[in-house]
């Protein structure tokens, strides 16, 4: 059962939110419960503390009169639950949410307007939560999580073709199918924590055997499914062709 | 003098030196910092190894004789400059061209002080075997010769020289010339002194003409830098100028809508009375709703726009988002700007930030030019020592995540994609910021970061 938290300045806002998730959550059968309608994020932040897991944040973006306002609050809640469910209710359609979903990977936002409008925000955020997490269940993908300064990012292995040590130390390079970015780490830690779909054919290049289209053995290079290349050194050469 | 002796009077001048350097960078120059995880404890142990070796080189190259010679003095004195570069640059972790400009800067104002000394002391090079003739050596060379280059660098800091001339070490165009030109300094002297000293005069005098002719280089130089720097500023006003206007007009179309939404609103009121009156509800509420809605739609995106941009502290920054964003709606473009937070400051070079933002920007409006529901999403973000910089535009066909960068690589055509290339030669030359490039979701996003000195 996910628990659903609730946190608006507003008491009749509040009480409007409780009330139309609670009777969604009936109509639909989800497994979902509202277990906090505060104004206070505080009393969120103990709440969450107190029972650890996954959860449903309804959040207020403006929160008059406290000390946090609903930035923070998902910053405190993502350190609680990482893999929680922020949607974000807005009295503007000025809230920057790209940001929001940037730093907290936020889920959805609400725009306070009408009754019916709001509703249907609510519905439909309940909508998505139960499809994500049915899609959730389907999927068993692993995923190569990087801290890269103040978030952190995620990358199914699957999509990853390999890690390139670049001229500065410490500072690595992933190349994946959709994805290129730098971190800092070392690619003897990364070696020993992806395992053995990865081998490290060169002293710059973690290499994702799945994803190696051919080999040039006479120039030591590795062709990559995408058409990227990177190098070999000579005593891998066995160990390549084995994988191959 | 025995070999020791002058192994020690060298170690003393080599730590000296190479702390003048640092002094000059840290202070004048102002271009080393002690920044978090930039300096490096461990290049002390390096720099003590080098100022042994340099020690011991000059005293094995004084006892041998060879500095007599003007051709060997020119060659230890550039050891001496390239060894003393090296080292500043593993100790804080910097470029090499950058420390060369430090260490150039620094050996200059030292050369000036010798001077300095040489014609307040003595008239005849001394002869060290002398006893009274070393003391008054040791005097001038140690005492006299540290003081005097502690004076000018002070000098050069409170006539902000240092400024100047940073600034014209980050001018590109004019480095390569201009380093050049610096670099030939110990050359000029040195010849300078044998051809004086050929033609018949005493050294001491030969040396002060020499000196002199260094002086009139670098005033002609000065001068050069501070042109350029009145240059620059003169451009940065007329940014400047050019923004405010830019803002004028905004507020005055923001002011021409709200006439406009005033006339509407006025009449939507009088039919929300009537409505009210006749006691139709949902109707009034309707009423309010459009009311509500119009404003959002016509005004409200305007002001959220022009307080995002109200957060862009940096005048550079702001100014090119202007002249962007006033691009797309030229264009039809949608312009989403999100900066949450002020962003005043952050690690790398505004022309830098500048042209990487500008080469993204103007990636993203071309991918997107003339589609429909054509949208461009500029974020710039703030959060715990962290700047980020993100540009992210609906793709409209396939592209290579790993091809873009190579030069040349563009989807639209020849003479293309030079743009990105030329993004990643410069972020390249930052170790504190990293860049990210994805597709997600039918979208292409490009972001940097940048890891700002505060950062936790």
């Amino acid at each position: 059962m996910l628990p659903v938290y609730i946190c608006e300045d507003e008491e009749s806002i509040r009480g409007m939110q409780r009330e139309c998730l609670e009777k969604q959550i009936m109509i639909e059968g989800y497994d979902m419960e509202v277990v906090l309608c505060s104004g206070s994020p505080q009393e969120v932040l103990e709440a969450v503390k107190k029972a650890p897991g996954r959860g449903i944040y309804f959040l207020d973006v403006e929160l008059k009169g406290e000390a946090m306002d609903g930035f923070a609050l998902g910053r405190e809640i993502r350190k609680l639950d990482p893999r929680g469910f922020l949607v974000y209710v807005t009295a503007y359609g000025n809230l920057a949410f790209e940001t929001f979903r940037y730093h907290l990977e936020a889920l959805d936002y609400i725009v306070k307007e009408s009754r019916e409008k709001m509703e249907e925000g609510l519905r439909q955020s309940l909508f998505v939560i139960t499809q994500r997490m049915r899609a959730e269940q389907g999927e068993h993908r692993e995923y190569f999580s990087v801290k890269v300064m103040d978030v952190v990012k995620h990358v199914p292995v699957d999509e990853i073709l390999f890690f390139e040590a670049t001229a500065r130390t410490h500072r690595i390079a992933l190349h994946g199918m959709n994805d290129w970015f730098d971190f800092i780490g070392s690619l003897r830690e990364l070696e020993g924590q992806l395992g053995s779909r990865f081998l490290r054919t060169h002293r710059a290049y973690l290499v994702n055997v799945d994803q190696i289209a051919e080999l040039d053995l006479k120039g030591r290079e590795i062709r990559m499914k995408n058409g990227e290349r990177c190098l070999f050194s000579r005593n891998v050469k066995g160990a390549l062709l084995e994988r191959m | 003098m025995s070999f020791l002796s002058v192994f020690g009077y060298d170690l003393f001048s080599g730590a000296f030196g190479l702390a003048m350097v640092v002094c000059t960078g840290l202070f004048v120059l102002r271009t080393l910092s002690f920044g978090k995880g930039k300096f490096r404890g461990g290049g002390i142990v390096l720099a003590a190894v080098w100022i042994v070796m340099e020690a011991g080189a000059a005293a094995l190259l004084y006892k041998a004789g060879l500095l007599r010679y003007y051709s060997v003095s020119i060659l230890l004195e550039y050891v001496l400059l390239i060894g003393n570069a090296l080292c500043i640059g593993v100790l804080f972790r910097e470029r090499f061209r950058r420390c060369w400009g430090i260490v150039l800067f620094e050996g200059i104002a030292a050369e000036i002080s010798v001077m300095m000394v040489f014609i307040l002391t003595s008239e005849r090079p001394y002869d060290l075997s002398i006893g009274e003739e070393r003391i008054r050596y040791l005097l001038s060379n140690y005492i006299l010769g540290p003081a005097a280059i502690l004076l000018i660098l002070f000098l050069l800091h409170q006539l902000k020289v240092g400024d100047a001339y940073r600034r014209w070490l980050e001018h590109r165009d004019v480095w390569n010339w201009g380093m050049l030109c610096l670099s030939a300094y110990p050359v000029l002297i040195y010849s300078m002194m044998a051809l004086f000293t050929y033609g018949g005069m005493s050294r001491n005098s030969s040396m002060s003409i020499a000196y002199l002719v260094l002086i009139a280089a670098l005033i002609v130089f000065h001068y050069k830098g501070r042109e350029e720097w009145q240059r620059k500023e003169a451009a940065a006003q007329s940014l400047i100028v050019q923004q405010q206007e830019a803002y004028i007009r905004t507020l005055e179309g923001m002011q021409e809508e709200m006439r406009r939404f005033r006339h509407d609103y006025k009449n939507m009121m009088s039919g929300m009375y009537l409505t009210a009156k006749e006691g139709e509800l949902t109707e009034a509420m309707d009423y309010i709703r459009e009311l509500t809605e119009d404003f959002d739609s016509q005004i409200g995106g305007q002001i959220r726009q022009m307080s995002h941009l109200g957060n862009v502290c940096m005048t550079e920054v702001r100014g090119l988002l202007l002249a962007k964003i006033s691009q797309m709606q030229k264009e039809g473009t949608a312009c989403e700007l999100e900066v949450m937070r002020p962003f005043r400051e952050t690690g790398c070079r505004t022309t830098d930030l500048c042209r990487c933002l500008g080469i993204l920007i103007d990636n993203a409006m071309d991918e997107v030019r003339g589609k429909e529901d054509a949208r461009v999403h500029i974020m710039i973000s703030c959060q715990g020592g962290y700047t980020t910089f993100r540009v992210k535009n609906r793709l409209y066909h396939e592209v290579d995540v790993h091809r873009i960068w190579q030069q040349g690589y563009s989807t639209r055509g020849a003479e293309r994609g030079i743009g990105l290339a030329s993004y990643r030669k410069i972020l390249d030359g930052y170790g504190n910021v990293l860049p990210a490039t994805a597709v997600q979701e039918g979208y292409f996003v490009q972001e940097f970061k940048v890891q700002e000195r505060n950062a936790g």
